[in-house]
């Protein structure tokens, strides 16, 4: 089975997750990452998705994390994986973050509604305020 | 007590991480060995609230009055230390007994003069002798920084690295 994962984000916060994913995992395979970079333009950016998309197109799922729901990379990314037919074997998911591209990395099988609550639980998991710990540690 | 899984890696306790590797060896908890941490309130709280798994954080010290306690135990535990001479004094000097031959090894992070191993990987000549101990009292060594990445062993590099 085959997964291309597209990390797609506002300014460089994509490069710079896949780039931070590679110092926790390892090389990548299959994983692409677009920018909509300041001056570039949403058509640019519009154009170099559709180029991507059609080189993962035959993938046997694709899913895509946004920086942002509803921000422009996130509906372009919809709209054109919808224009092409490949929106039925994809998962579009928001938020974007490092626990998030490294738990859809530790996943082997194939992510279905099951394993994409996973995903978000773990994006979410990352965020809290630290708390010192007084307590020592317990018997083992 | 059981030591299903030894690794070596500059961050300690990485949440995410120790929760993949825990889908390839048991674990029901972390022992983790280094002396800065364990003295430092704030660095013990962030590492033990990396993973969802429990966590102890010990200096070496305190790890070695609590074996014969850890012993007792029937849960398996990953035993993890920041930096493989700490590895090497846990196996070697102190001949700590576990039930696996083989260590991983995670992030080192490059320093000055350090020598690559593999993907995030790299380490000092200290470091280069501090393994080849460990593999000298016949252990595996895998740099390897979660189960689905590149692998290197050190019996492929130590001669290259050694004679650096």
């Amino acid at each position: 089975m085959l997964r291309s994962i597209l990390i797609v984000s506002h300014g460089t916060l994509a490069k710079g997750v896949y780039e931070a994913a590679t110092m926790i995992y390892g090389e990548l395979d299959n994983v692409y990452y677009l920018c909509l970079e300041k001056d570039m333009g949403i058509e640019t950016f519009k154009q170099n998705l559709e180029k991507l998309i059609e080189k993962i197109s035959e993938s046997d799922e694709i899913i895509v994390m946004a920086d942002l729901k509803g921000g422009s990379p996130y509906t372009k990314a919809l709209t054109l994986l919808s224009e092409k037919g490949l929106l039925s074997k994809s998962k579009v998911i928001s938020g974007l973050n490092l626990p998030m591209i490294l738990s859809v990395l530790f996943i082997n099988n194939k992510i279905t509604e099951k394993e994409v609550e996973e995903i978000i639980n773990s994006a979410k998991g990352g965020i809290g305020l630290f708390e010192v710990d007084t307590q020592d540690n317990d018997e083992l | 007590m059981s030591i299903t899984f030894v690794r070596i890696d500059d961050r300690i306790i990485h949440g995410q991480v120790v929760t993949r590797w825990s889908m390839e060896y048991p674990c029901d908890g972390i022992l983790a060995v280094n002396d800065n941490a364990a003295k430092d309130p704030i660095l013990r709280t962030a590492l033990k609230s990396a993973s969802s798994k429990k966590a102890f954080i010990y200096s070496y010290e305190e790890f070695l009055g609590k074996i014969d306690q850890a012993v007792k135990s029937d849960k398996k535990y990953f035993l993890i230390t920041k930096d493989p001479i700490t590895m090497s004094k846990l196996l070697v000097d102190s001949n700590l007994k576990i039930e696996t031959k083989k260590i991983n090894v995670g992030p080192q992070s490059a320093r000055t003069g350090t020598i690559h191993v593999n993907n995030n990987a790299d380490i000092t000549i200290e470091e280069a002798q501090a393994y080849e101990k460990i593999f000298n009292s016949g252990y595996e060594i895998d740099f390897r920084l979660v189960p689905d990445s590149k692998s290197v062993s050190w019996s492929q590099v130590r001669t290259r690295i050694l004679n650096k």
